[in-house]
């Protein structure tokens, strides 16, 4: 499946924005972006296994920040960095 | 501007320190290194002996928050640095250029993970590194917000937790809450290794006090008798206070000072009762700071920075006139130091870690402020000079010594 990154993790995928991935569900994917990209799944979780609380990542637009969520390999995904403030 | 690469690097002679004794600086030879950590990324400040052209290199990092880089002064070459980005969470990154490359932690601190339904601790940020002696080379700790201990044994690439403190079945009570803790999160902090004998151990925590360990972390007990915890209802609490910096003498591990929340404090082991000797400063200034520093040979020189801890605490330099106090007899007396720092409306604090001391014969002081100021002193606090302005908030400033 598609997974596109905002810019905060592209020095963990060599520069891209978008990259190629498979699994499951959330967890499996993260886990798979992981043996590819090593270090980038504790950027996006925390040691607790949750999101962490500055990262969104929506499922064909639809932000499920829970690792359960069942993916196909059809579906697009965002994981996306978003803070506001200085 | 000198590129900090030059000249540095591949073929360096490492020459362990010989200890108690403080490192010989021979500007022939040698150079120094001052690592500024910023709210927005690194810097590192180059300088070739004279301590009055330092050439600013970085950011590294830039748009992380970095709370502390430390040069290993076991090899001189490398360096670890604490990062956190808003969004990324907490990292540590390595580097044995002299910043040109840094890779990742491979395991970063962290706290383990608990089973599904229970409410683990999480690591918001590594906020402290503390090398450890020349018979552990590759070791080093690091402290973490909220509270937490961890240690590497492969030089920061993957860090454990210690377990003996992390786990300790009075931590909760020990560390307390975020209430407790700094307005930035509590933190640990201030972790000592005691030169002569790896297994005794010091850290402190706000809030939380100071603790020693004499089995390498596996068991901790309090030390803070006679510390004032002022904001807790209890008299002469165990633990819960507030040191804000605690360092020892390199060359007495014995005697330890610490500026606290609640003021300044000398500790002669094996005696375990603190005292308190900022009541020897000034009224109109008071003892209350983050920072303090001791001269690498006389153990009776110390300086501070002292801040404005009235009403709601401010946190700037009392009155808007920033000024080092520096006490050459143990704390018996201060004198105030401020020829060279701005006389009036300047509202900056200086950091627990931002005030590093170096080995320099006169002994050289550096201030990093929230100002993004850095100020130095090659007269050992008498005058004070600006190297650096308008930085990023500092968080912390470690001098390093590299062979030429």
């Amino acid at each position: 499946m598609t997974v596109k990154l905002s810019s905060h993790f592209t020095g963990y995928t060599d520069g891209n924005k978008t990259v190629e991935c498979g699994g499951n569900s959330i967890k499996e994917l993260l886990e798979n972006m992981d043996q590819k990209y090593p270090g980038i799944r504790f950027r996006i979780v925390n040691e607790q296994d949750q999101v962490r609380q500055h990262i969104s990542i929506f499922v064909n637009a639809e932000k499920h920040n829970t690792l359960t969520k069942p993916l196909t390999p059809v579906d697009t995904i965002h994981i996306i960095g978003a803070l506001s403030g200085g | 501007m000198v590129n900090l690469q030059k000249g540095l690097g591949e073929n360096m002679q490492v020459k362990a320190q010989e200890k108690p004794q403080a490192p010989t600086f021979d500007p022939a030879s040698m150079d120094l290194l001052l690592l500024a950590a910023t709210y927005k990324g690194a810097f590192i400040l180059y300088n070739e002996g004279d301590r009055k052209q330092w050439h600013l290199n970085g950011p590294y990092y830039l748009g992380s928050m970095i709370h502390h880089m430390v040069l290993d002064p076991r090899d001189r070459k490398t360096i670890l640095m604490a990062a956190r980005t808003g969004h990324l969470g907490p990292t540590v990154f390595r580097s044995t250029d002299f910043g040109k490359t840094w890779k990742e932690a491979e395991k970063p601190p962290a706290f383990d993970k608990v089973p599904d339904g229970e409410t683990g601790r999480t690591v918001n940020h590594t906020f402290w590194l503390t090398p450890c002696g020349d018979d552990e080379p590759d070791c080093w700790y690091a402290g973490t917000s909220p509270q937490g201990l961890f240690r590497t044994e492969n030089g920061g690439k993957t860090w454990q937790g210690v377990d003996g403190f992390n786990k300790h079945p009075m931590v909760e009570k020990w560390t307390g809450g975020d209430q407790d803790g700094t307005p930035d999160g509590p933190k640990l902090h201030s972790i000592l290794v005691d030169p002569r004998d790896k297994n005794h151990l010091y850290l402190s925590m706000s809030g939380g006090g100071t603790f020693e360990s004499l089995d390498r972390g596996n068991s901790w007990a309090p030390l803070n008798k006679g510390v004032a915890a002022d904001f807790l209802p209890v008299e002469n609490p165990e633990y819960g206070h507030d040191p804000h910096c605690m360092v020892y003498h390199p060359q007495n591990p014995d005697l330890l000072y610490q500026q606290n929340h609640c003021g300044i404090y000398k500790l002669k082991r094996p005696a375990d009762t603190w005292e308190r000797i900022g009541d020897n400063m000034p009224n109109d200034v008071g003892d209350i700071g983050f920072p303090i520093g001791v001269h690498p040979n006389n153990p009776e020189k110390i300086w501070v920075f002292p801040m404005d801890g009235t009403e709601v605490w401010p946190r700037t330099s009392p009155d808007g006139r920033p000024a080092v106090y520096m006490s050459d007899n143990g704390g018996k007396s201060w004198q105030r130091k401020n020829n060279g720092l701005p006389k009036t409306n300047a509202w900056l604090t200086v950091f627990r870690q931002a005030m590093a001391v170096d080995s320099l014969d006169p002994t050289g002081v550096y201030l990093g402020s929230t100002s993004g100021h850095i100020w130095a002193s090659d007269d050992e606090g008498e005058s004070w000079y600006e190297i650096a302005a308008h930085l990023p908030k500092i968080y912390a400033l470690e001098i390093g010594i590299i062979n030429k």
